[in-house]
């Protein structure tokens, strides 16, 4: 019992009231962006949200309080356990916004690739120190990178691009904490900034190209000529950054005030994203710069305390558990936001703790859990 | 608790979390950067798209003031009209929304300033014919589409809703309503229009409105008027008339569909009214007394104030039907026709005749070249220079005063009063009662001819005045040219012992809520001083002109009258022939005593002022002594006046008779065309017929 007490104690609490203010803020934004809408079913969104809550915060303790290493442990049957199931998705799933992604059960939809997130985290952490103590840095890079390949093809056949797209952030952070030589992690940086420049100065070549790039479906590569020129097609494959842009940039800068938006209302932005992947734009519009700014740098606040907690764990595997999660947090914060502010193309990720999505929300408080307990488990508890 | 050491604590590296700390921080100000580009700087330029996208400006139309009679009664006024518009802007919005953007484009050529560019502009034809095309199969009507109409009204009023089809009637409302087939930009509007209460009833004086010619036309706050004055007051004074456009701004939702209940609403004013100096009643007693006439005028003056109580051109037409818009076959029909409906003859320009008379008879009078009781010695015809100069009449009278030359119309008495007054004081008299002078009424009019020594030496420089002329000028001939409103308004200064005023349409502009704009007070342009019995024996020779002179047709028992009738020969050609067309003429007042009415009749291609216009009068003075007992007068809608050539009779060559005596009717002054010396530089012309239908004769014979 003592035990318990002390490691309550523990727990970071600025983490955990960020975490709290920013579920709050999604809440908000969520009922803002659905309360006129004709769909129930988009209506009832914020009921949902709301309880999907407590299930997230009992997740968030349970994991939290447990000591991490615990669940390091148990990582690759979870892992397996989330391969079977996005194997299985392809074949039984419920398609929704043109990716076969989900399952219903009893009425509920699961998304089997928002658990893949964590689980990955999760084998991540318990894979790479064991590769790390046997290999020299080029196998143990190359093997985490065939591991990293394996749900982002499995997600890509959903296809997900968006869902996809996280796991090798996840996975080069990790290899970049756990130390891995810059060599390896730099030519994909400078790989990164070279792509945004290209698209931002080849572009326009881009946009003329009749054929997707191999590899991308007509629609992706859609998105991103949309992405490049917003006004080439402003009612088809453009039409969502424009609506997006006129939205925030309609609210200047304290906003138009809460539930005084009319992009959403009017449906300008679609019923169907508005609260969920375009949840950003129905903020932005309504709070203005202000809101917008508080909402960036306290999610950017959360993972840089996270990457924080990872410095003051006890061993690598802590490190490596908070760097997934910040990569986590990070591609789906810079992306999301990032796309409705014309930053990067449209790629269907939700925001964390503020985007309507039940399966997304277990995981970004089951990931808060991981970071609290390595915190609270940074140092060796005091026996009384 | 696990408390091994981690064997891999040696490659724990705080540091890279620091630099990942470090660049997801520059990461985040990136963003919070780009939020700050994209809503504090871009903020306008976000905003206008929304505005764009999500607001319908709908223009509401404005009233015009109302046109009324001096009573208050509506001559011209607004009545509600259904109409199905076509807004043009929310049409093309909606065909790009459906069609990827993509709007049909045409290649237009303009000319500017001698050069031809070519420029594209929106297809709207093909956008409006294809955005009804749903309408035609549900409803199963024909919508026949006006292509050039529809270009014409985009590029001229593209803010204004094209009116596809005005006033529809009840059936296709109630379809269009019941099976609204929510077609963003079709829309049944119900909007104020312009009706002429009365039909065909002052036409000339009220005119008419109409679209605007050019987009250039706009009102203060610089939004295109939708109706503008054509013709008359609606012309005129449409600057008073015109109400303000309102305005309302629609919420739609992003399919264009309108979101009900967020709407904000500038509404529109309603233009002043005008009240003219016409009382609707004598008009209608006037308008009636013309039917049937062909072409002619009245006007009727107020002689105590100079008010125009009642103008009258026949033939006329009916306003209502350039409302909304005239269709060709009527324009047509009303620009073409030789009797010139369109031409208000109340302000044209006539010869005068013997209605001349009374101001010769005036000036002599008062240059003492005659006096009441002087007696001339008149004959058939009498010699001045070396010509012979004739009466109508072919017996000699004998010795006669002015009084009885009034009443006979003796040119052989005027002739040597005429000379003896001398041509100076003949045309200074003719000149106080505003001969040849515009009465500034706010109409156009013609201003007439003081035919003089001067206007001769500026027209016709080589020409010399002589006698003859004076003799001609003393009988109202020669190219002196009057309209029928001057020698109203010269009556009606006869009348009332010599005040010459301007004749007043427009008495006061008041808005709706009755607050008075501007009034429009008397103005008098002479008082011209007479010896009491100088005046009076003219008009004594006017009452017995009525009372046993030309004119006893226009007697009312009960009532004195006094007029003085007139015939001016005129010829003119008509389909290739030429013929006698008389202006026959009436000027009188009543009642005698206390005149209350001056009242001129043209009529045009009658036989003689006694035995035409003289009728005429007496109708319209026996209703109106009926009316001012109290008879009322029943105010119907009255239909167009056709015109005719009835009255127009073969001219005969005057070397072969001599003479023109017109018919066997006692013609009251016509002085033959033959036994005019004169030469007139300009004989009687019809400058009032603009589109010249017929043309005028030269008339030089030597």
């Amino acid at each position: 019992m003592w035990t318990l007490i002390q490691k309550i104690g523990r727990i970071n609490w600025i983490l955990m009231l960020l975490m709290c203010a920013l579920l709050t803020a999604g809440l908000m934004a969520i009922y803002s962006a659905t309360y006129v809408s004709e769909v129930s079913e988009f209506r009832e969104a914020f009921n949902k949200q709301l309880r999907m809550v407590p299930i997230g915060f009992a997740l968030f303790f349970i994991i939290a309080l447990v000591d991490y290493q615990f669940w390091v442990k148990f990582s690759l049957p979870i892992f397996l356990v989330t391969l079977i199931l996005l194997i299985l998705v392809l074949f039984f799933g419920k398609v929704i916004n043109g990716a076969r992604s989900w399952f219903m059960i009893a009425g509920f939809g699961i998304q089997p690739a928002e658990f893949t997130k964590i689980s990955f985290i999760l084998v991540t952490a318990l894979f790479l120190p064991l590769m790390r103590e046997r290999f020299s840095d080029l196998p143990l890079f190359c093997s985490s990178m065939g591991l990293t390949l394996i749900p982002i093809a499995l997600i890509m056949g959903q296809p997900d691009l968006g869902s996809a797209s996280v796991f090798i952030p996840i996975m080069f952070l990790s290899l970049y904490v756990l130390g891995i030589k810059n060599r390896y992690i730099m030519p994909f940086v400078a790989a990164g900034v070279l792509l945004f420049v290209v698209l931002n100065v080849l572009g326009p070549k881009i946009v003329e190209m009749e054929k997707p790039f191999p590899g991308l479906k007509t629609y992706q590569m859609n998105r991103i000529k949309s992405f490049i020129n917003p006004e080439l097609d402003p009612l088809k494959s453009g039409w969502t950054i424009n609506q997006s842009l006129i939205a925030i940039g309609s609210g200047g800068f304290f906003g138009k005030g809460y539930l005084q938006g009319t992009q959403n209302v009017r449906g300008f932005i679609g019923r169907n994203i508005a609260f969920t992947d375009f949840i950003f734009a129905v903020i932005g519009e309504e709070t203005g710069f202000v809101g917008g700014s508080v909402i960036i740098m306290g999610i950017g606040f959360l993972i840089m305390l996270s990457l924080y907690v990872g410095s003051k764990s006890r061993d690598s595997t802590g490190s490596i558990l908070t760097a997934g999660v910040a990569a986590l947090f990070f591609t789906h914060f810079f992306i999301n936001i990032g796309m409705t502010i014309k930053v990067v193309p449209i790629t269907g990720i939700p925001l964390p703790f503020i985007s309507f999505g039940g399966s997304f929300l277990l995981v970004c408080m089951s990931a808060m859990g991981l970071v609290q307990s390595v915190w609270i488990h940074r140092k060796p508890l005091e026996r009384n | 608790m696990l408390e091994t050491k981690s064997k891999s604590q040696t490659i724990h590296h705080g540091s890279r979390q620091g630099y990942l700390i470090f660049a997801f921080f520059l990461a985040a100000l990136y963003l919070v950067f780009r939020l700050y580009d994209v809503t504090v700087q871009k903020n306008e330029n976000y905003k206008d798209k929304l505005r764009n996208q999500t607001t319908v400006a709908i223009r509401l139309s404005p009233a015009r003031g109302a046109i009324l009679d001096r009573n208050g009664f509506a001559i011209a006024e607004n009545r509600a009209s259904f109409d199905i518009d076509f807004y043009l802007d929310q049409l093309i919005r909606d065909y790009s929304r459906t069609h990827r953007g993509r709007i049909p484009k045409i290649p237009i050529t303009v000319k500017r300033k001698g050069k031809t560019i070519t420029r594209e502009e929106n297809d709207i034809v093909k956008i409006v014919a294809e955005s009804v095309e749903p309408l035609k199969k549900t409803l199963g009507i024909e919508i026949k589409l006006d292509a050039n109409d529809i270009r014409n009204h985009y590029r001229t009023q593209p803010r204004i809703p094209y009116p596809y089809k005005a006033d529809v009637d009840f059936n296709t409302l109630a379809q269009f309503s019941e099976r609204n087939l929510g077609i963003p930009g079709i829309e049944i509007g119900a909007r104020p229009i312009r009706t002429y209460n009365m039909g065909a009833f002052a036409p000339h004086i009220v005119g008419y409105i109409g679209r605007p010619e050019s987009s250039e036309q706009v009102d203060e706050a610089g939004v295109e008027f939708e109706f503008v004055g054509k013709k008359g007051v609606e012309e005129k004074m449409d600057s008073h008339l015109q109400g303000k456009a309102g305005g309302k701004i629609l919420q739609v939702n992003y399919r264009g569909y309108i979101v009900p209940g967020d709407e904000t609403e500038e509404p529109p004013t309603v233009g002043n009214s005008i009240s003219l100096s016409i009382d609707a009643r004598i008009q209608h007693i006037a308008e009636d007394a013309m039917r049937g006439v062909g072409r002619g005028a009245v006007v009727i003056v107020d002689p105590n104030n100079g008010d125009i109580l009642a103008m009258v051109s026949v033939p006329n037409f009916d306003p209502n039907v350039f409302i909304p818009k005239i269709s060709p076959q009527n324009w047509k029909e009303l620009t073409t026709n030789p009797t010139a409906p369109m031409i208000n003859r109340a302000l044209s320009e006539y010869a005068p005749g013997s209605i001349y008379k009374p101001i010769i008879a005036l000036a002599a009078l008062k240059a003492h070249a005659i006096r009441p009781n002087t007696y001339i010695n008149t004959a058939s015809s009498m010699f001045i220079g070396n010509r012979s100069f004739k009466d109508w009449y072919k017996g000699d009278r004998g010795p006669i005063t002015v009084k009885e030359a009034m009443q006979w119309s003796t040119n052989t008495f005027f002739y040597p009063a005429g000379i003896s007054t001398g041509i100076d004081k003949l045309v200074e008299m003719a000149r106080l009662f505003g001969i040849g002078q515009p009465t500034e009424i706010p109409l156009p009019e013609g201003k007439g001819i003081l035919w003089s020594p001067e206007w001769l030496k500026k027209h016709y420089p080589a020409e010399r005045w002589t006698t003859a002329y004076t003799a001609n000028f003393s009988i109202g001939q020669g190219a002196v040219e009057v309209t029928p409103l001057q020698m109203a308004v010269v009556g009606a200064a006869i009348a009332n012992g010599g005040t010459v005023y301007f004749p007043n349409l427009v008495k006061s502009i008041q808005s709706i809520d009755g607050d008075v704009k501007a009034t429009f007070p008397t103005r008098i342009r002479n008082r011209i001083e007479f010896d009491l019995p100088d005046i009076d024996i003219v008009r004594q020779g006017m009452l017995a002109v009525v009372d046993s002179g030309t004119a006893t047709k226009a007697q009312v028992p009960g009532y004195k009258i006094a007029g003085k009738t007139g015939t001016a020969q005129f010829k003119t050609r008509l389909q290739g022939r030429t013929v006698s067309d008389q202006r026959t003429w009436f000027l009188s007042f009543a009642p005698y005593d206390s005149p209350r009415y001056a009242i001129c009749v043209l009529v045009e291609g009658g036989t003689s002022g006694g035995g035409t216009c003289a009728p005429i009068a007496q109708n319209i003075y026996s209703r109106l002594f009926a009316m001012e007992k109290g008879e009322t007068i029943n105010m119907n809608y009255l239909t167009p006046v056709d015109g005719h050539f009835g009255g127009v009779t073969d001219y005969v060559p005057p070397q072969a008779t001599g003479a023109t005596a017109p018919g066997a009717l006692p013609a009251a002054g016509a002085a033959s065309q033959e036994s005019n010396p004169g030469d007139a530089p300009a004989e009687i012309s019809n400058e009032d017929d603009d589109r010249k239908p017929s043309r005028i004769l030269p008339q030089r014979s030597r």
